[in-house]
């Protein structure tokens, strides 16, 4: 039995269904994190997990205990909101110290504690701050220090860093990480960021619809996505239907061919291209070419096709430009066959 | 913002004087000799002043003034408050009647709901609290929830309430714990608001005294009534009594509940 055991799930409101017959299994010090686009109903699921919405069928295990009638105070879990659910009323520390009063720990544990949790996450010059005295990414430490200061069995965060700035979000996705190492936590995580998913996930499972279209690690994700779907959910895919790869490729298949922009080998006609490896070889026109920091991304017409072509900005690469004639390689290692 | 320069503050200090010069007046009248067809009175006096507080009926008067005021600044927020915080949380469809509820007071003529409330309280239904304090402080809880209403609305809707109950309940608190340490502490402006105001309700009025107690239990503005057709000065010697009792008090009501934000 894993740590974390959802079975056949079902939730509806108003006669409509969020999901039906959901499994899902997290492991012991794991951060499973559910993306998918809004109204998939991965934040309806940690809601449920939580207690704070009642499932229609189903049982929910966590640590070997049935906490599906469970209320949510007693479930053990911690939660972390969007838009934090700080209390205003109070200081940094009084919202930390605030779920160790409700245990009805005595003063001096829970003043150690929160001196302890203050210091871990950083906060100790903000600690006496009110939440509306602080930035958003300070608030959502604290909110993120408030859940853990009680040692939860299981933490869930609800799109936790969608409310912050890009750069916040990405050090505080680092210090999560960070945290996740140090303390050892079980967490489900929820987003609709691929990008965050696949960081921060031991397991990414990936929602549509109410239900789920792969479940497994991230690079396993990356790499071999499941279907169509989650290919064209998670990172960017060339996709060539059945036609064009026997108008492009003089191959027949009846699957839609699915490359990594990355895996494409791009040079100049003649110059041979670096990749040994076997694989249909393109002809086309440079049509744009976008700085994406790290990778600049190239345009490719290759007749009625624009191909996308990702290179590493590195100093000494080789640069295209608009209106290059350029040939392009794909590997057979990276052609991902999909059906519908 | 702008740094305020001097005809900003002209135009405070005027605007100030405007307001305070009646009230000036009135204090001035009250210590004044004789003052007719001057700027100023001509001379200076306490014989109103002796004359007043040597009749037992101001004193008593003031007395009763603030039983009814404590008791309405008592019971009023203790029945209203939590009326209006559950309607809020835990019953969205009622609230939008308590909304339309809360403005009657104010859409009814006063003598309508001063006999209205005659009817309720003289015994046809069971309740006889006419001539007594009670009818006044109950009769000024309808006129004086829409006073807590609107500004206890305006921070509740600040709030993003679900997500802190559920903050609150996932972290092992009680509704009410959460009601007591989260809700109550926020709405603590709109709060004083309402107590302030509900005071001065209870304080200045004279249309539901008169019509509900009348003779019986003279508050301060019976006794000006008493007054009215007698000595101006003596009534002056009222008013200006009237105006330091008010702002005394609000000033308490004030001080009391902001108190604990110091800490």
């Amino acid at each position: 039995m894993s740590y974390v055991e959802v079975r056949s799930l079902s939730k509806s409101y108003d006669g409509t269904s969020v999901f039906q017959n959901i499994d899902l299994d997290v492991a012991q010090g794991q951060i499973c994190v559910l993306v998918g686009p809004s109204g998939c109903g991965k934040t309806t699921l940690l809601r449920a997990v939580a207690g704070l919405a009642q499932p229609d069928g189903g049982t929910i295990h966590i640590d070997g205990r049935d906490v599906t009638h469970t209320e949510a105070k007693n479930r053990g879990v911690g939660m972390v909101f969007q838009h934090y659910a700080l209390f205003p009323n109070m200081t940094v520390e009084q919202n930390l110290a605030f779920g160790l009063q409700q245990k009805k720990l005595s003063a001096p544990v829970i003043a150690e504690k929160v001196a302890a949790m203050v210091q871990l996450m950083g906060l100790e010059a903000r600690a006496k701050a009110r939440p509306a005295a602080l930035s958003g990414g300070q608030r959502q430490r604290v909110a993120l220090a408030r859940a853990l200061i009680l040692e939860p069995k299981l933490l869930l965060l609800d799109e936790p860093l969608s409310a912050l700035d890009a750069q916040i979000r990405k050090r505080l996705r680092e210090e999560l990480k960070r945290l996740q190492h140090q303390i050892g936590f079980t967490a489900i995580f929820v987003t609709h960021d691929q990008e965050e998913a696949l960081m921060l996930g031991d397991v990414v499972a990936i929602m549509q619809s109410g239900r789920f279209v792969q479940v497994g690690a991230p690079a396993d994700i990356y790499n071999r996505p499941a279907g169509l779907a989650v290919a064209s959910f998670i990172g960017d895919f060339n996709l060539f239907e059945p036609a064009q790869v026997k108008a492009l490729f003089n191959a027949s298949t009846d699957a839609t061919w699915a490359v990594r922009p990355e895996s494409i080998d791009i040079s100049k006609p003649g110059k041979g291209h670096a990749q040994k490896d076997e694989g249909p070889v393109l002809k086309g026109t440079v049509s744009s070419v976008q700085v994406l920091v790290a990778i600049l991304r190239h345009y490719v017409r290759c007749g009625d096709l624009l191909v996308k072509v990702d290179v590493l900005n590195t100093p000494g690469a080789e640069k295209f430009v608009v209106g290059d004639k350029v040939s392009l390689r794909i590997p057979k290692h990276a052609i991902s066959e999909m059906r519908q | 913002m702008r740094e305020r320069n001097r005809l900003d503050w002209a135009f405070i200090c005027l605007v100030a004087a405007f307001q305070l010069l009646p009230i000036l007046a009135v204090a001035l009248n009250a210590f004044a000799t004789d003052w007719a067809g001057t700027v100023l009175p001509e001379g200076y006096t306490l014989d109103h002043v002796r004359s007043i507080t040597s009749d037992p009926r101001f004193l008593q008067s003031i007395y009763n003034s603030l039983l009814v005021s404590v008791g309405s600044l008592i019971l009023t927020p203790l029945i209203v408050v939590p009326a209006v915080l559950i309607a809020h949380c835990y019953f969205p469809i009622l609230d939008r009647w308590m909304a339309i509820l809360v403005i009657l007071p104010f859409a009814v003529p006063g003598i309508v709901l001063a006999l209205g409330l005659l009817r309720i309280y003289s015994g046809n239904y069971g309740i006889v609290l006419t001539g007594t304090p009670w009818v006044l402080i109950f009769g000024y809880m309808p006129v004086a929830a829409p006073l807590y209403y609107v500004p206890i609305k305006n921070n509740l809707r600040t709030l993003r309430l679900t997500e802190l109950f559920e903050a609150g309940r996932l972290l092992g608190a009680s509704d009410f714990a959460i009601f007591t340490k989260i809700v109550v502490p926020c709405i603590k402006q709109g709060l004083i608001i309402g107590l302030v105001m509900n005071f001065t309700l209870a304080v200045s009025d004279f249309v539901y005294a008169n019509l509900l107690v009348g003779g019986h239990f003279p508050t301060l503005q019976i006794f000006m009534g008493v007054l009215n057709g007698g000595s101006g000065r003596k009534l002056s010697v009222l008013i200006t009594t009237y105006f330091v009792v008010i702002f005394a008090s609000t000033a308490i009501v004030v001080w009391a509940a902001s108190r604990r934000d110091d800490k």
